[in-house]
């Protein structure tokens, strides 16, 4: 159902027995979803994604913040994904990038750094980003441990930066004039904030970030917020950094973005406002890779898919938001109708599956169960069609 | 019950029946696929057959008569699966057909489907051509649910 279109080199990434995931080929369209269950191998996939596309910029940035790894693949690897994880080597994984050769991975841990300057390519938002605020302070990449995933530190640092430079001054952060448009804003204002306001505020001597409600005489700390906004505040805050104030679509050159599981602590009407965001991303060019155990995700790709391939107008993709008739709205529905989005199943130890169909009608389990993510919604219904059945029979045999 | 065929408990509910497969349309002769072990013995077309009587009814499509060493009867709606008014309207036609198997002259049809009940083969089966817009777990499989039937498929699966 999702859309298709012909891939070219650049958008395919490819890796072999890279901890659990024995083969994963994929095509990287404007929206590539992966689903799966539990140690599935997203989050490996992901990070070694962001290695092969960056590998010079990060080892850049690790020599920048005094890391010593002296040419030793296994001490990279532990700083990189994470301390243990060198040991996914034993394995020999592998992977081809782009038009590349295969490349096995502990080559590319142990090169030399970069002479120059490498651009950054792709943007992280890791599952842990609470994890980048302490008591909504932001938080330096050396204040992490060594053996932290690189991509939760660099994502940290990055928060620290934004935090810094766009709001020492102005310390509203949400809603914000420069930030979103309304069609974007006002979702997160309803679902999510409640109507609260976010600031960046000196708190017990401390920038802080703060919720501030009507009604309430102080602003809320941040561990008093609800799950779900404290875990969407860093990922805002990622938005933030990918949309720039002014015309400037993108942030500097960073083609891809991925998002792993946005639906943390989020109501689905919460994960809708997340996803208008998404099509705001792609909108402005961005390529985006999600990881996700949420069913509201996968219906917006299966909604979107349908629409395009009944020739659908935007005012359909408006229907799944329930948007109203404005430029903005139009415009990011619009925009949407053109994309082309895929989806893969990450089963443990078996191959990455393309189930980008998402046919509730396939034999294949996989496809119609969306990644298995629908596998207890089917196990359910079964068993009250099995007990309505029953009891009809026993009505029957009565009567 | 023993012995009780399809095509005699279809002649005592005053129904015509063929043989096999040979009420079903043919464009739907591929949506019923043999399953190995399992034989088609009869069928009758419900809609066809009530049509002139009862114009204005939802009637139900097919009835199928099966044996895997023993005759059960399966219950067949080709429908397409567009939205939830296709639902609602597949809802009404199976009141219609429950409402006929508990008529007076249909006692062994509906023995026959109870016997596939008792074996765990589902009874009604919704069949649809083209496009399925239903997913897992919507409302559209909650409100089949309750009635006990499965999401409509592209063909008949007898064994689950």
């Amino acid at each position: 159902m999702a859309g298709r279109k012909k891939s070219k080199a650049g958008d395919r990434f490819r890796v072999r027995n890279l901890g659990v995931v024995s083969d994963a080929k994929l095509r990287l369209t404007d929206l590539t979803v992966l689903v799966g269950p539990q140690a599935g191998g997203k989050s490996v996939f992901l990070q070694t994604l962001k290695l092969a596309a960056d590998r010079d910029q990060i080892v850049g940035f690790f020599k920048r913040q005094n890391a010593a790894f002296n040419g030793d693949p296994k001490s990279f690897l532990d700083g990189y994904y994470g301390r243990g994880m060198a040991g996914m080597l034993e394995g020999g994984p592998t992977i081809s990038w782009k038009k590349g050769e295969w490349r096995g991975l502990e080559d590319l841990a142990k090169s030399g750094a970069p002479k120059s300057s490498p651009k950054e390519r792709l943007f992280y938002i890791p599952a842990q980003r609470v994890n980048s605020l302490s008591s909504g302070a932001s938080r330096t990449f050396e204040t992490f441990n060594f053996g932290d995933p690189y991509v939760l530190r660099y994502f940290a640092h990055q928060l620290h930066v934004l935090l810094q430079n766009d709001f020492g001054t102005t310390p509203r952060v949400f809603p914000s004039d420069d930030h979103m448009n309304d069609t974007l804003r006002g979702p997160i204002t309803e679902h999510i904030f409640g109507g609260a306001r976010l600031f960046y505020e000196p708190s017990d001597f401390t920038m802080r970030l703060t919720l501030r409600a009507d009604g309430l005489s102080e602003a809320l700390p941040f561990n008093a917020w609800s799950t779900g906004q404290r875990e969407f505040a860093p990922l805002l805050l990622g938005l933030y950094w990918l949309c720039p104030p002014g015309d400037r679509a993108r942030r500097g050159s960073i083609e891809r973005v991925v998002i792993e599981e946005p639906e943390l602590g989020l109501h689905p009407r919460a994960v809708s406002a997340f996803l208008l965001t998404v099509l705001d991303l792609m909108e402005r060019g961005y390529k985006v890779i999600i990881s996700t155990h949420s069913v509201a995700v996968m219906d917006f790709v299966w909604a979107l898919g349908s629409i395009q391939e009944c020739g659908g107008t935007e005012a359909d993709v408006r229907g799944i938001f329930k948007l109203p008739s404005n430029e903005a709205a139009s415009g990011i529905a619009r925009s949407a109708l053109s994309k082309k989005c895929s989806v893969y199943f990450f089963d443990r130890n078996k191959p990455v599956q393309d189930i980008s169909s998402l046919d509730p009608g396939s034999e294949d389990e996989a496809v119609s169960l969306w990644g298995d993510l629908n596998g207890f919604a089917r196990l359910s219904t079964s068993a009250v069609v099995d007990v309505v059945s029953r009891e009809e029979r026993r009505r029957d045999a009565s009567a | 019950m023993k012995g009780v065929t399809f095509r005699d408990a279809a002649k005592e509910a005053g129904l015509k029946s063929h043989a096999g497969k040979k009420a079903i349309k043919p464009e739907y002769g591929k949506r019923l696929p043999d399953e190995k072990g399992i034989r088609f013995k009869g069928s009758v077309d419900l809609d066809e057959q009530f049509k002139e009587f009862e114009p204005n009814s939802n009637r139900w499509d097919y009835g199928v008569g099966l044996n895997d060493g023993k005759e059960f009867a399966v219950w067949i709606e080709m429908h397409p699966a567009s939205s939830l008014e296709d639902v609602k309207l597949v809802l009404k036609k199976l009141k219609w057909l429950q409402s006929k198997l508990n008529s007076p002259g249909f006692e062994r049809l509906l023995e026959l489907t109870d016997a596939a009940e008792k074996k765990g083969v589902r009874a009604y089966h919704w069949i649809y051509k083209g496009r399925a817009k239903f997913r897992v777990g919507g409302q559209e499989e909650v409100l089949l649910a309750k009635v006990g039937m499965n999401l409509p498929g592209r063909g008949l699966r007898v064994r689950r």
